[in-house]
């Protein structure tokens, strides 16, 4: 195996920065007798535009060339060596450039003799990589021009109705019979305080008054998930249709439901403890009755059994709050807390006005929660102010249970559907800080509360983020599938099977992180195969084949074992 | 939505922080000519000059680098540092946008790092740059440099010219995503937490920078003085949710000192660490799950107290934090040997920014939308990465829909 490449190698004194530590010259003499090494120069600063061109010029077949460069880290300048020659038409697959300046002469600056050594084993490597480096493979993917929203609540709207204005065609699919979400559920959206019609109006007429952009399919049921980035094929069940679509990106905006008391805090026994959303039922219907109120927050969330924060309860039980000043202003209304999450400017003002208006708040301990009094009727929450260490007792006429966001209880199969992975509390799993909508699973993007509980700007503001990648992937026409997502924009080596070898043992299946691996029947037996498009090139697979059938190119087992033969068989 | 059949102009992103590089990728990915501006010589933001990230407990170095560089070699995306906006102007439907780029003195191109010239300043005017900057250069300090030449001379590839001057150019943008992020606010007027008083109270950013592994005691939890300390406070929400400075809330602080202390605990666990705070604000992703971990182990103490008043001691000895205890409705005292003033965020707005009056609200944040021009990240409203990342994809969207359809 190898490629038979003839190797030019060039090695760098960077203006002494290499050269007044390693003695080029020995490395040299050591280098040219090894096999495969056809020339050798010593430059000045490969780097520099100057050199580089003497660097391209030595190469006259970019095929049959591989050029291993004793130079500077990847991430000083070594980088841009190789990005200067790809401009130039060179490869990046025949370039090696193997780092004798920060990781020998540098860092070993005061042992010349050992950095030596060490420069001319790292070479003697390079050389045995670049001659056994083979080219990886690569697909072209043609992306279909479609996108399939999971999930009509804010976010999953503003998603639609985003990529229909960018004219891209969307598909959406809701289990409810009709769209918006858990915002249906309650009679002003906070902190905007508009009613929930008015919240997604524009947004819902853009998608349901747009001729064709939008196939609208409300009380659907997701049935399967095939394919990979740029060509997905989705079907489900739509009253007794069956459907099967194909798209090139997947939005997920599922949602979460709102989790019952279960019995917390007398909430089912006693008359007037309610949870939010009866209580917004409640506003709804116009009957609130009694004035004195008390909401309790963080009921069944943020104790050991859900260690989280729900993120959207402080902020609606002040509304709520503020809502039953609204009906009768001279209301007592308290809301018992652990922490008001209102971070930022806009929730931090909205708690200022609810504190000026009259809401009262009183901290409660975790280990010392508030306790509902009363025979039929709720009477009084007796209650432990942890800022005054006093117990005190509300008279009450409503408690109020703010409880928490929760997983559907089908998240673990829609997770299954699409290759997600679910986090300890079971919402979807996304990629953190700079790719945070972007899953394991290429092409399939999460917003809204599906991911992390959210309030209404939040999920419209994800929706269309969502939207945003979805139309990246999906509007630069073919693609390598190497250079498909976001995190890589440089080539890199994808797992190739040889057919012959593969005994179909399924390990590779078994191992692969991003469900690239399968196997298929290929002339009467089982053989592996992957999915180009999936796969990542984390090499996984390659360490579990028992036979070697399943390699990465650009590191094959007979690179490494090439490399390592060049290091132990030196002997001087 | 108005298409423009004539000519495609470029977007405009100003600030190469998270949001900034964010939206800048998104929109030369579908295919938008993009000018990035940023005011400093590398980009990154504050992010970039942060030790470690909350929740991850990753180096900000990582999930940063990668987007930097590809940011830098993406061919849609013209990267102007050390450039400011002078003026922005609406003409006929498109902005023209003055900018001025102070000189960079070293080539990034041609610098291969040897850092010869530092020694040789007899002013110590040049500097290594950002730990993690993306191409990697030397910097001079153009108000220290005295032109002496020296550098110049001893630079080996020729890559110092200080002749350069202050350089105008004007670009026609079709949109402006404004993605200025935010700064340090000196909080010395509040003259209840002592600012500047002592060397040791400092801001969260300048802790940071003291404390950081790539910093000048790589990563060693040691006073201003280089002393050992025994005890350190945080003081969350000085300086924000204060009518008399900020009124909002910085949004990042409550995570971020978790985040600190933790650190500190984590390289010097017999330093005692409080934070002192008002809601202890973990409602992020996984932020919770952070916050139970650092403190369910009783190794970060937590005060739920606002001190009225820090000073110095006058023997010495420390920086007393007077607070109260609401139990007892008791004035107390304690002494530490550094205290870090959290909170007092300020969104950055360059100088040159045209016309503020109109372009921020009450509070001094950037307003939802205008014509043509989309904030995003902290400079309009106090958020963390994730947020701020979300923030920018969704204004880069607003530039391809030609139009804003929601307010703040």
């Amino acid at each position: 195996m190898g490629n038979d490449r003839s190797i030019r190698c060039f090695l760098c004194r960077c203006h002494g920065e290499i050269s007044r530590v390693i003695d080029l010259d020995e490395v040299a003499r050591a280098l040219k007798s090894h096999p495969g090494v056809r020339s050798l120069d010593v430059r000045n600063s490969l780097c520099l535009e100057e050199d580089m061109d003497v660097l391209a010029s030595r190469v006259e077949d970019p095929d049959a060339t591989g050029l291993v460069l004793g130079a500077c880290s990847l991430y000083a300048r070594g980088d841009r060596i190789r990005t200067a020659l790809e401009e130039k038409g060179i490869s990046p697959d025949t370039v090696e450039v193997v780092d004798i300046r920060e990781g020998c002469s540098w860092i070993h600056h005061g042992q010349p003799r050992e950095a030596t050594t060490k420069a001319i084993d790292l070479l003697r490597m390079g050389v045995a990589l670049q001659r056994h480096r083979e080219n990886p493979d690569e697909v072209m993917v043609d992306p279909v021009r479609e996108v399939f929203v999971l999930g009509a609540g804010p976010a999953g709207i503003s998603a639609a109705a985003s990529l229909v204005r960018l004219g891209v065609r969307v598909h959406l699919l809701d289990r409810a019979k009709s769209p918006g979400g858990l915002l249906n559920l309650v009679k002003r959206i906070a902190p905007e305080d508009v009613t929930s019609d008015e919240y997604l109006s524009q947004k819902q007429q853009t998608i349901f008054a747009s001729n064709g952009g939008v196939s609208h399919y409300p009380g659907a049921k997701l049935i399967s998930a095939h394919g990979s980035a740029g060509d997905f094929t989705i079907s489900f069940s739509s009253g007794k249709t069956e459907h099967a679509i194909r798209v090139g990106a997947v939005i997920v905006a599922t949602g979460a439901k709102i989790l019952m008391p279960d019995g917390l805090y007398r909430h089912g026994n006693l008359e007037g403890v309610l949870t939010g959303i009866e209580l917004e039922r409640r506003f709804k219907a116009g009957q609130l009755e009694g004035n004195r109120v008390v909401f309790i927050q963080c009921v069944g969330v943020r104790d050991r059994k859900r260690p989280y924060c729900s993120a959207i309860c402080c902020i609606v039980s002040l509304k709520q709050a503020c809502q039953v000043l609204d009906v009768d202003p001279q209301a007592e209304v308290f809301v018992l807390h652990r922490d008001i999450m209102c971070p930022g400017s806009v929730l931090e003002k909205y708690y200022r006005d609810a504190m000026a208006r009259g809401v009262r708040f009183l901290r409660y301990e975790q280990d010392r929660p508030p306790v509902v009094l009363g025979d039929e009727n709720v009477d009084s929450v007796e209650v432990y102010d942890a800022l005054t260490s006093e117990m005190r007792r509300i008279k009450a006429d409503l408690v109020v249970l703010s409880t928490p966001l929760a997983p559907h209880d089908d998240a673990g199969r829609i997770a299954e559907l699409f290759g997600l992975n679910r986090d300890e509390h079971g919402f979807y799993e996304v990629r953190t800080l700079m790719h945070p909508l972007e899953t394991k699973r290429e092409g399939v993007f999460v917003c809204g509360s599906a991911r992390w509980p959210v309030l209404g700007r939040s999920a419209v503001l994800q929706g269309e983020a969502a939207a945003m990648k979805a139309y990246e992937l999906i509007s630069r026409g073919t693609l390598a599938a190497s250079r498909l997502s976001t995190y890589r924009e440089r080539k890199f080596s994808l797992a190739r099977v040889d057919h012959e070898a593969c005994t179909g043992c399924g390990n590779c299946v078994a191992v692969c992180p991003y469900d690239a691996c399968s196997l298929e029947k290929k002339e009467g037996a089982l053989k592996s195969t992957v999915n180009l498009i999936r796969c990542s090139g984390c090499g996984s697979c390659v360490s579990v084949c028992p036979n070697g059938s399943i390699q990465l190119p650009g590191h094959s087992a007979m690179a490494i074992g090439e490399m390592l033969k060049a290091v132990c068989e030196q002997g001087s | 939505m108005t298409k423009d059949s004539k000519v495609q102009l470029p977007v405009l992103v100003a600030g190469g922080g998270v949001a900034g590089i964010s939206a800048a990728l998104d929109l030369a990915r579908a295919g938008k000519t993009v000018h990035l501006i940023e005011r400093k010589a590398s980009l990154g933001g504050q992010v970039a000059s942060l030790d470690k990230l909350y929740p991850t407990d990753h180096c900000a170095f990582c999930p940063l680098w990668t987007e930097i560089r590809s940011c830098v070699l993406h061919k849609n995306i013209v990267l102007h540092t050390l450039t400011e906006i002078r003026t922005v102007e609406e003409i006929d439907g498109s902005l023209e946008v003055r900018l001025a780029q102070s000189p960079r003195y070293i080539d990034a191109s041609r610098c291969i790092l040897c850092g010869r010239c530092v020694p040789k300043c007899p002013v110590s005017a040049i500097s290594s740059g950002p730990e993690h900057a993306y191409p990697q250069t030397y910097v001079i300090d153009p108000q220290a440099c005295t032109r002496c030449g020296d550098c110049v001379d001893i630079c080996p590839t020729a890559a110092i010219d200080i002749t350069g001057e202050l350089s105008q150019s004007t670009i026609l943008a079709g949109e402006i995503i404004w993605a200025t992020g935010f700064q340090d606010v000196d909080i010395s007027p509040l003259e209840d937490y002592g600012y500047g008083t002592h060397p040791n109270i400092l801001t969260s950013l300048e802790f940071e920078e003291l404390t950081a592994e790539s910093g000048v005691n790589k990563g060693a939890i040691l006073t201003r003085n280089g002393a050992k300390p025994k005890r350190i406070a945080f003081i969350q929400c000085a300086g924000a949710r204060d009518l008399r400075l900020f009124p909002y809330c910085s949004a990042v602080c409550c995570m971020h000192a978790l985040k600190q202390a933790q650190w500190v605990k984590r390289r010097s666990p017999e330093i005692e660490c409080t934070i002192f705070y008002t809601d202890l604000r973990a409602e992020g992703r996984h932020y919770y799950t952070y916050y139970l971990r650092e403190i369910g182990s009783g190794a970060i103490e937590l005060l739920r107290s606002r001190p009225g008043l820090i000073y110095t001691l006058p023997d010495g000895s420390g920086i007393a934090v007077t607070y109260e205890d609401t139990s007892t409705q008791k004035r107390l005292i304690r002494v530490y040997d550094m205290v870090v003033l959290n909170g007092a965020l300020k969104p950055s707005l360059t100088s040159g920014q045209p016309d503020l009056a109109g372009l921020t609200d009450e509070e001094g944040l950037m307003k939802g939308s205008y014509s043509r021009m989309y904030p995003c990240g902290f400079c309009r409203e106090p958020m963390d990465v994730e947020a701020s990342v979300v923030q920018a994809s969704a204004a880069s969207l607003e530039v391809f829909l030609g139009g804003s359809s929601h307010g703040k």
